[in-house]
């Protein structure tokens, strides 16, 4: 070893000492320097690329964390000017307006069940309206746009003429095509009530566009009857205005106060930009009128800065919210109030169960409003926001709302569940295939059938992810949304499904994207199960089939777990099929749904890479987060990746 | 029992059935996912390939090929007849018929014209790309398999490699995005705001503001990714050359890069050319990368007019159009059944390429590993 | 260490051999509203009357009109929404001045299926449905269904200016999908019967979807001055625009042929929407 002409050439090789030996031997003299070149050359390459590869984790860690400083500094001033206050407030208004809205659609289902027939002469009534009207623009339009004269008048008289005879003319069933889906029983409906609803219209074209008193009659008829409903719905509005009055306030309030907190940042970030271009400029010997052209814009900007009382500022937020207690209490015994003066008389089974979801609501309401009270009476403006709490508003964050006119929130959590919930279903799928298959191609098929299958499979890893989207954008997501509506697939969870993009189509595709990795993968497994085990098994009796599963199969378990994770992996990553036919729905899917949440449209932590990148600025919070996606995205894949190794390392030793 | 004297006798029953069944099941996994690939296969090409494949020789339209994504332009006359073409054709069939009435005239982006800028430009970051990887990639390989031996900290190298072969594209996307497309050096007359660090050369700057949106971006991206790719696989076919070839090579008195250069490396060609093949198929379908870093979406020139024009430098940074990314342009189109061919006709063409690149890559592999054995 | 030396002077090489920026090149990015029907065709016309010039486009969002005029990656942005003051701020603190040219008028479009009975919206009910407090077509005097949200992707002009016009600058709901382009809007409602969206006015008029008018004004040329959700489309450019792009803008923005493949398109030409205007207000 000690011969060795160049130093560092490895001394922990494995190659044979006597080869070793006679090479060092060798190498002594003149052929020293070009040796040493060229393996400077190979080893400067190679330390390149481990270098750069090093350099892209430095890179991403640097850029990606760099985040977490930032989002605190903005979790603060959120905390600080009262943002977080107010969205607290705004939560309970998100929960009764829910409740609102369950009541409200009940009361409408009960009228269009009691009323249909009257509705469907008024809805009849304005389909005629607007078509009418629609009539009115064009001719108006045409109208104006003529000169002044007998042309012009002639032109309005015919035109008026025209409409009139127009709505006379209007296909009945173009309307009723119409309606059908409105009150899907037109059966119901009386020939009067539509007969009704066309003398109406006729009289409203012929009345310059009047509405007829017959309408407003019916309308007031059906709010007489619907009149205790109607009272309830009406109460229970009243009931939330005091809150929603409370969160109005509130919300400009503290947004004032954050923009000017966020424009004085920003305003510091400019003076530091400018001192440092000032610096430099002196240093490099500018021009003066350079030089004073940046020390005026500093001065400039320096008096930009806005003036802020926080302090003061936030001892009024806390003072406005001294009667959120008592608007809650308020809110909650009026709405109970109010649901117990509902009619028992409901006779639609829709809006009964409504009400009844209404009702749960409001009772869950209660529970989580005496959380809130709490959660809002001990909130306080100056604790600091730590490092713990701005890791877990990023990594367990509900939402991930950009580019808001309110707060930018990054919470990573609806990206991670839309991408393991389309990765895991994908998985599913390709799973049992490509395990099948391996195990086929393996085990039982002839060495020439196997011998075309498995090439034929390691081809289809070789299709473009883009062209797959594509192919699921033109043609597999009208087909699969097709399909779902027959009753011969309506077994299967999810189905029908509304959403074209969703999980189970972005599923189906990355499926057939895993399933050739996870093929080659287990069939290698497969391939490193001794021979000795298969013929001991048959040896034994048992069938081909028993052999392959009991024996075969088990004996390349491992292998066969590393190849189902490296296919996790490869899912994951996958930008452009999720991209393109996965819905990008930034929200946590609805798991209440059972299996159905892949029916459910999903966001993904690849696309919203490919989604944001073009608006987030150098450097920006926004720039941050999405490489601290990438960060976690990277994290996922080297944890798979190094377990697979190891796995796969001990099985070959 | 005269039945039973040939206990080797294949028995017909249930249980022979059970296994036959179940032999059938692991069949059918196999087969149903080659008909899915059938089914898409064909699906593109029945719906691609009449834009570019014609019934009489060369049977290929070379048009589609050779000339750049054009505008369609669609209008119908007074008795409804229905008028389409390209935006070129359209300016001399106007002046030819001046009086032809022309009503509720559109246009439609890219569905006439070829694919011939996005194909240029995709084998121009290819190129690039492989140029790069390889020059990096195969000597990087050398070293890690004649100059050093399998010790702790190469094995750990060896494996971090490995692991990065893994990381989604859109990662390596990001980064490239970040490094070559803002943070890149370059040389400038004036230094740009932006710019992260500079130094004064002479009269110009190196200035780290990066390359923009451009093709060296891009392939530099690309290279990145495919690195460890190429590396793993470049190493494992020089590790295949047998020991005793360069035992025998340095026994005849041969320094070790002669020995790398006469006994290794020709016997590990096959093996490198595979893996080359292999990252070609695999950069060319990549779309999120040059998404993040390379292309536009509509070019007036061919790449090469501003190597011309304007010099190396000029068109090494300037954005290039890509096939993939040109296909999620078309993706998005109108749903018009006069944008369809060109939809199709870029996909199959496209599908075509990366598959012919993969197909030569698995009969490639196929035939080394036939024919070295040793 | 030879060969880092090598590829240094190679390096060095191709950077010395860097060109100024052509005179005759323009690089427009920014907005897909009008980078993905408009430019393109605008481009094509003016490159016959122009051979020298040489344009690209890249169209993925307004945002990236400001992102990349701030880089100096683009010489013209292309916006749908007037620019940010904090986009602004960034360009005055390095002493940077934003010109800004109307490119055309737009209206946005809110387009339901063709089998919806829904007919007009009022802003409070868009402002519902987008921040997701209203999520039954049946409150809105439709069919009782969930209504499924479609808008566009964050870094879209479209997906501010909606906000802004529409929601009186509120949050989207989450359950809002997101989509790339106002192409795939229009898709996704066409064949889903419970769908809503909202599209520049060029994608107003297309197979099974209609537009639905807002607060009673159907989204017409004419009506510009009373639509609620009418806006203006803008190019911008780093200080008054030289060369190519300047004579490129000049002509897109007032010459007649670029005001007809406005039109053609189904944007409203400046002179016309001013003219509606001043109608409007006689």
């Amino acid at each position: 070893m000690q011969f060795h002409g160049v130093p560092d050439a490895d001394a922990k090789s494995k190659l044979s000492p006597s080869f070793k030996g006679k090479r060092g031997w060798r190498l002594m003299g003149l052929n020293i320097t070009t040796d040493g070149a060229v393996k400077g050359f190979f080893g400067g390459n190679a330390y390149l690329a481990i270098l750069v590869l090093l350099f892209i984790c430095i890179f991403l860690l640097r850029s990606g964390l760099g985040f977490v400083p930032g989002y605190r500094v903005e979790l603060g001033e959120a905390r600080s000017s009262g943002i977080e206050l107010t969205n607290k407030v705004r939560y309970e208004l998100t929960g009764y307006t829910a409740i609102l809205a369950r009541a409200n659609q009940a009361f409408i289902a009960e009228k269009r069940h009691r009323f249909g027939e009257q509705e469907s002469t008024i809805y009849l009534y304005e389909e005629f309206e607007a078509l009418i009207d629609d009539n009115f623009e064009d001719a108006i339009e045409e109208y104006t746009d003529l000169d002044e004269g007998i042309q012009k008048t002639a032109t309005g008289e015919k035109l008026r003429k025209d409409i009139a005879k127009a709505c006379h003319k209007i296909p009945e069933e173009e309307l009723l095509l119409a309606i059908s889906r409105r009150l899907p029983d037109l059966t119901q409906i009386s020939p009067e009530a539509k007969q009704q609803a066309v003398t109406l219209a006729q009289e409203y074209a012929i009345n310059d566009a009047e509405t007829p008193d017959a309408i407003d009659e019916v309308n007031t008829r059906i709010n007489e009857e619907m009149g205790q409903f109607h009272a309830v719905i009406k109460k229970l509005k009243a009931a939330g205005k005091q809150l929603r009055d409370l969160e109005a306030i509130l919300t400009k309030h503290t947004g004032e106060t954050d923009r000017i907190l966020k424009l004085n940042r920003q305003t510091s970030e400019s003076i530091y930009a400018l001192e440092n271009g000032l610096k430099k400029a002196n240093k490099r010997g500018d021009s003066p009128d350079t030089i004073t052209a940046i020390e005026q814009r500093l001065h400039k900007t320096k008096n930009s800065f806005i003036e802020i009382d926080t302090e003061k500022r936030i001892q009024s937020v806390y003072a406005k919210i001294e009667s959120h207690d008592a608007i809650l209490d308020k809110l909650v015994s009026e709405s109970t109030a109010a649901f117990d003066l509902l009619p028992d008389n409901i006779q639609n089974e829709k809006s009964a169960t409504t009400i009844a979801q209404a009702r749960i609501l409001t009772d869950e309401f209660k529970i989580i409003i005496t959380q809130q009270k709490q959660n809002i009476s001990s909130w306080r403006h100056d604790e600091k926001v730590n490092l713990l709490s701005t890791l877990s508003a990023y990594f367990f964050g509900s939402q991930w709302q950009t580019g808001s006119p309110w707060q930018n929130t990054y919470g990573l959590l609806p990206l991670l569940t839309g991408s393991l919930l389309v990765a895991g279903v994908s998985l599913l799928i390709a799973v049992p295939l490509s395990i099948g298959s391996a195990v086929y191609v393996n085990q039982f098929a002839h060495p020439r059938e196997a011998g075309l299958i498995k090439p034929a499979i390691e081809f289809i890893q070789a299709i473009p992810s883009v062209v797959l989207g594509l192919f699921g954008v033109l043609v597999l997501a009208g087909l699969l949304k097709d399909w779902s509506h027959s009753p011969l697939l309506s077994w299967i969870p999810g189905f029908p499904i509304t959403e074209r993009l969703n999980v189970l189509l972005a599923a189906l595709l990355l499926a057939f994207m895993a399933a050739p990795t996870i093929f080659t993968l287990a069939e290698d497994a497969l391939n490193n199960v001794p021979k000795a085990f298969t013929e001991a098994s048959l040896a034994m009796g048992a069938t081909k089939l028993q052999t392959a599963i009991k024996v075969v199969l088990p004996a390349a378990l491992s292998g066969i777990i590393a190849a189902i994770m490296l296919g996790f992996g490869r899912v994951v990553g996958e930008t452009m099929v999720v991209l393109m036919v996965a819905g990008n729905k930034a929200e946590i899917p609805n798991f209440s749904e059972g299996l159905g949440v892949i029916g459910q449209p999903v966001h993904t932590m690849t696309s919203i890479i490919a989604q944001e990148y073009g608006e987030v600025s150098e450097g920006s919070l926004h720039w941050q987060a999405l490489f601290m996606v990438g960060l976690v995205l990277f994290t996922i894949s080297l944890i798979i990746n190094s377990t697979c190794q190891r796995v796969l390392n001990k099985k070959s030793k | 029992m005269p039945r039973s004297e040939n206990p080797f006798k294949a028995k017909r029953g249930w249980k022979q059935l059970r296994g036959k069944l179940g032999i059938g099941i692991f069949g059918v996994a196999a087969y149903f996912i080659l008909f899915c690939a059938v089914l898409i296969f064909g699906q593109i090409a029945y719906k691609g390939a009449p834009t570019f494949v014609k019934g009489e020789a060369p049977f290929i339209n070379t048009e589609f090929f050779t000339s750049n994504p054009e505008i369609l332009r669609v209008w119908h006359d007074a008795e409804g007849n229905k008028f389409s073409m390209p935006d070129k054709e359209f300016d001399i069939w106007r002046e030819q018929n001046p009086a032809a009435q022309i009503i509720a005239p559109h246009a439609l982006n890219y569905s006439a014209g070829g694919i011939a800028g996005p194909l240029v430009g995709t084998a121009l970051l290819v190129f690039f790309c492989m140029i790069i990887a390889l020059f990096i990639g195969i000597s990087a390989a050398i070293y890690l398999s004649e100059y050093c031996g399998r010790g702790r900290v190469m094995s750990i190298i060896r494996l971090s490699i490995l692991n990065l072969a893994g990381v989604p594209s859109i990662v390596f996307a990001l980064f490239g995005w970040g490094i070559f497309c803002h943070a890149a050096p370059v040389l400038v007359d004036s230094v740009d705001d932006r710019s992260l660090l500079s130094f004064a050369i002479g009269s110009s700057y190196l200035s780290f503001q990066g390359w923009g949106t451009s093709l060296i971006a891009g392939s530099c991206t690309l290279a990145i990714m495919v690195l460890p790719v190429i590396i793993t696989a470049c190493e494992e076919s020089l590790r295949a050359v047998p020991n005793g070839f360069r035992e025998a090579s340095f026994a005849l008195g041969s320094s070790q890069w002669q020995t790398i250069r006469k006994a290794v490396l020709p016997y590990a060609l096959p093996g490198i050319l595979t893996a080359t093949v292999l990252g070609i198929t695999r950069v060319a379908g990549e779309t999120a990368p040059i998404m993040l870093t390379a292309t536009s979406t509509d070019k007036t020139d061919m790449p090469m007019q501003a190597l011309q024009d304007e010099g190396l430098w000029a068109f090494l940074t300037q954005s290039v159009q890509a096939l993939p990314f040109h296909i999620y342009t078309l993706a998005k189109l109108p749903d018009d059944p006069l944008s369809k061919p060109m939809q199709h006709g870029a996909t199959f063409a496209f599908l075509l390429l990366v598959m012919g690149f993969a197909f030569i890559s698995i009969l490639l592999r196929n035939r080394v590993r036939k024919k070295l054995k040793w | 260490m030879k060969s880092i030396q090598t590829s240094l002077a190679i390096f060095t090489g191709i950077l010395l051999s860097s060109a100024a920026h052509a005179e005759s090149k323009i690089d427009i990015k920014g907005s897909d509203t009008l980078g993905a029907k408009l430019v393109p065709q605008l481009k094509n016309a003016y490159v016959k009357a122009n051979p020298s010039v040489k344009i690209d486009i890249l169209a993925q969002g307004s945002s990236h009109a400001f992102s990349n005029l701030d880089a100096g990656t683009a010489d013209i942005g292309m916006s749908s929404r007037k620019v940010k003051q904090e986009e602004l701020d960034k360009f005055e603190a390095k002493g940077k001045a934003l010109v800004e040219h109307i490119a055309a008028w737009d209206m946005i479009a809110i387009i339901v299926n063709d089998k919806n009975p829904v007919r007009k919206l009022s802003l409070k009910q868009i402002e519902g449905i987008f921040t997701g407090s209203i999520s039954n077509w049946s409150e809105v005097g439709g069919p009782d269904a969930p209504i499924s949200v479609y808008t566009r992707n964050t870094s879209s002009g479209t997906y501010k200016s909606f906000s802004k016009l529409a929601m009186s600058k509120k949050d989207y709901g989450t359950s809002c999908q997101k989509l790339e382009g106002n192409q795939p809007i229009v898709t996704e409602v066409a064949k889903n019967v419970n769908g809503i969206g909202y599209v520049g006015f060029a994608y107003a008029k297309g197979e099974n979807y209609k537009t639905v008018k807002v607060e009673g004004v159907s989204a017409k040329v004419s009506k510009i001055a009373k639509y609620p959700l009418a806006r203006k489309l803008y190019y911008y450019t780093v200080g008054e625009p030289t060369g190519a792009a300047a004579s490129f803008l000049t002509w897109a923005t007032s010459s007649d042929a670029a005001n007809a493949i406005v039109a053609e398109i189904g944007f409203i030409p400046t002179p016309v929407a001013t003219e509606a205007m001043g109608s409007e207000t006689k």
